[in-house]
């Protein structure tokens, strides 16, 4: 049977997209942007994106309706408006398939082709590649598709555990869900493939380590961290969580604290500039003429350390003694606290010291993070213990939630920043003693314009990751809704492009960075619909706008494979007990 | 009636062919027919071969002698009088040539002219209508371009359509026809159609 025509090309080309005229009898209320249309060229088929729709008029007809109003209008209007309008699309080229070869559309279909509706089998050829058939049972979502029935889109995971992967869009779009739905899915890859694949969340609101929140705050499923709660370890720095939810406590070890920190960290504290500048020799004083080495920190927070809310009596008594005998190797007029500081002081000139007193008090936010202190033997360090796991065959998969603190962006960075750094210097070491990293590692980081920003990137250890360690098997998805302040290197990195709703034309410049027509899709983008997703790059076979799927549908599927999972290493484990081999 | 079925009988016929200015043929009617013909109808031509159909755009009479002598009494009193008096006078219409039926179907374009003395009849009823407004079963309103081109004005399209308002109406789906004729009317640029199209969706009662 022939198909239904439903428009014809008109004009247009490659690289501008094509212009399609609906026949007269079709709606244009039916053919919303982002949806995927096929057209039947004269040698083969070609996948479309609707990018544009609108509806021309003869004005010269219009304006020949006068005297008419009111209701006679209405009803003559009703009678001319099949002709005296011209329906059209905007519609970017996908992908061309001549034969049984799918290729990128670099060809133009020709004058007078015919917009057909499109069939779950040619949908299905030209997104379900020999990879995507692998990784089949990854579907994100269904694509809008006029006139036709949809297939579920997959992603190839595969791709997703090897480069850089990006989620960006405004607040309450739908990153969460679809970072959980990810998330879930790289876990059910690499334990269905048996790869040593490990994650690292950093989790703001606790909803990727506990529930997922409707706009209300209130619970609406398990975050991933509870599906696969045998495979994750979940830190807090909530202590009162941590005890609640059993929940591992993170708590910091501000010895680990370096320079770059603190200036990576200087907006948040509002460091002005003029101390900034004066830091390096601030810490170098601190450090080296003083004497505190690596409890240089202590040396900008010496007169806190009563107030410290963490630490025990004995601990901070311990502390002043630690940091009283560190000077006295240097000078043996250090007997108190206060010796310490006019000692370090009595280093800076007048400008310096005005510097070095006034910002002080705002470094002192350092001491709201949960943390230890290295006294007597070693301290017990979350970081350590968090790098271990993720970097370990034997390890696990980590979920940090910040819990209670979820909109303490100091906490939040000083986290990320100490435990990447480790990270790096972990798998550095490794490599330079001539190992191999025994874990891949996807790092996924909420608001990571705060560590790959312009100006934040070339001091963030996750600048450094994203720069040296893809090869290592370090990769980040990279989450946020402002991608216009990520710096150009880091989009530059990102292989595939989750893209929700954005409105602010530089955030969606770089959303669309990576894709051929950047124009035409980039009037898709503020039209999308909450949990409306445009997807392109590495994992897709081309760029496709799905309604990503029900979450709780998700969940559900998850939950049984975890349970067939748990399952089938039950019964591996018991055979290889009844055959004496465990 | 279908259309060749109305002019199968001679007697039938209105008029005759009297004369031919490219879209534009005159009819001598019969006198008894003159009364019964309105702006409007649709006249076909039993012409050898194809067969012109035009539509009525104006009616006219005159004195044969080429002027009337006033007798200063009523037209009724004047027909007992003289029962034969319609006799001296030419009773013409002018016809719009827009149409011709060929191999049993009509199309809307013109074919040969007409000879002078063809027998022109008159046709009316649904089923001459059907065929001729729809004749591939869709509405096909494009003859009031020709009937535009040769002279007719938007008021006359109104006349059209009053006149045969009640076969229309026994046709169904009237608002595809007025869709039609809209349509027409655009393409022909016809100032002020919207004033048109809403006095014939009056007339064939459109909601």
């Amino acid at each position: 049977m022939a198909d239904k025509i439903l428009g014809r090309v008109v004009e247009g080309s490659v690289n501008e997209g094509i212009r399609i005229q609906l026949v007269e009898d079709e709606d244009i209320e039916d053919y919303p942007c982002g949806s995927l249309v096929s057209i039947k060229g004269v040698r083969g088929e070609y996948l479309g994106i609707i990018t544009d729709a609108g509806i021309n008029v003869e004005r010269s007809f219009l304006s020949k309706l006068p005297p008419l109003h009111g209701d006679e209008l209405d009803r003559v209007m009703d009678v001319i408006e099949e002709w005296c309008r011209r329906e059209w699309l905007e519609v970017a080229l996908l992908a061309e398939k001549r034969g049984s070869a799918i290729s990128v559309a670099n060809t133009m279909p020709n004058f007078n082709s015919k917009l057909v509706p499109s069939t779950s089998q040619s949908l299905t050829a030209f997104f379900v590649g020999p990879t995507e058939v692998k990784a089949a049972t990854y579907p994100v979502g269904e694509p809008y598709v006029p006139k036709a029935e949809a297939i579920e889109i997959p992603i190839a995971v595969d791709r997703l555990t090897e480069l850089s992967f990006g989620i960006f869009g405004k607040s309450g779009t739908g990153k969460t869900f679809l970072g959980n739905i990810l998330a879930g899915y790289l876990l059910k890859y690499a334990l269905e493939r048996d790869e040593n694949l490990r994650l690292l969340i950093f989790d703001m609101h606790s909803e990727y380590g506990l529930e997922l929140k409707d706009s209300y705050g209130r619970p609406l499923a398990k975050g991933v961290g509870q599906i696969f709660r045998d495979y994750f370890d979940i830190y807090t720095p909530d202590l009162d969580e941590a005890q609640k939810r059993d929940l591992k406590p993170l708590k910091l070890n501000l010895n680990r604290i370096t320079l770059s920190d603190i200036y990576v960290l200087a907006p948040i504290f509002q460091l002005t500039d003029t101390f900034l500048q004066h830091l390096r020799t601030i810490y170098s004083v601190i450090c080296k003429k003083v004497g505190l080495g690596e409890y240089w920190i202590w040396g900008l927070l010496y007169d806190s350390i009563d107030d410290d809310r963490f630490l025990t009596d004995e601990e901070k008594e311990d502390l002043k003694k630690k940091l009283i005998s560190l000077a006295k190797k240097n000078f043996d007029d250090v007997s108190s606290i206060n010796d310490l500081g006019d000692r370090i002081k009595g280093f800076f000139d007048t400008s310096i010291s005005l510097s070095y007193s006034s910002q002080r008090s705002k470094i002192r936010r350092l001491l709201e993070i949960p943390h230890t202190v290295e006294l007597h033997s070693k301290k017990e360090d979350s970081i350590d213990e968090i790098v271990s796991k993720i970097t370990s065959k034997s390890g696990s998969h980590v979920i940090i939630s910040l819990g209670a603190h979820e909109r303490n962006l100091l906490l939040y960075m000083s986290i990320a920043n100490l435990l990447a750094r480790q990270l790096r210097q972990t798998l550095l070491m490794k490599v330079q003693s001539g190992g191999e990293p025994e874990t891949k590692i996807i790092i996924f980081l909420e608001e990571a314009h705060n560590f790959l920003g312009r100006e934040s990137y070339h001091l963030s250890p996750f600048g450094a990751i994203a720069r040296e360690m893809r090869k290592r098997g370090v990769t980040l998805c990279v989450i946020d809704q402002k991608p216009g302040e990520l710096d150009p290197d880091v989009i530059s990195m990102i292989w595939t492009f989750f893209t929700f709703t954005l409105t602010d034309r530089k955030d969606i410049e770089t959303a669309m960075v990576a894709i051929s027509n950047p124009k035409l899709f980039s009037k898709i983008v503020p039209l999308l619909s909450k949990r409306d997703v445009l997807m392109y790059g590495e994992a897709v076979r081309f760029p496709v706008v799905v309604r990503v799927k029900d979450y709780k549908d998700v969940e559900k599927q998850l939950s049984e494979f975890v349970g067939r999972h748990r399952d089938e290493v039950a019964e591996r484990e018991r055979e290889l007990r009844e055959s004496g081999l465990l | 009636m279908s259309l060749i079925q109305s002019i199968v009988n001679s007697k039938n016929a209105v008029g005759e062919v009297a004369n031919v200015d490219d879209m534009l043929i005159d009819i001598f009617l019969y006198p008894e027919y003159f009364g019964k013909i309105k702006v409007g109808n649709i006249i076909v031509v039993d012409s050898e071969g194809d067969k012109p159909i035009g539509i009525v755009l104006r009616l006219s009479h005159s004195p044969k002698a080429g002027s009337i002598t006033p007798l200063r009494e009523s037209l009724e009193k004047l027909r007992k009088r003289y029962p034969d008096y319609q006799y001296y006078l030419n009773y013409v219409t002018t016809i719009v040539y827009t149409s011709h039926y060929s191999d049993n179907e009509v199309r809307h374009s013109r074919s040969h002219s007409p000879h002078l003395h063809e027998l022109a009849y008159l046709v009316e009823g649904k089923t001459s209508l059907k065929e001729f407004l729809m004749p591939k079963g869709v509405w096909d309103t494009s003859f009031l371009i020709n009937y535009l081109q040769g002279g007719a004005r938007p008021f006359n399209i109104i006349e059209f359509v009053e006149n045969n308002s009640v076969s229309l109406k026994n046709l169904g789906d009237v608002k595809g026809f007025v869709k039609s004729v809209a349509r027409t009317l655009a393409i022909s640029h016809i100032d002020y159609y919207g004033y048109v199209i809403n006095k014939v969706m009056n007339i064939l009662e459109v909601k």
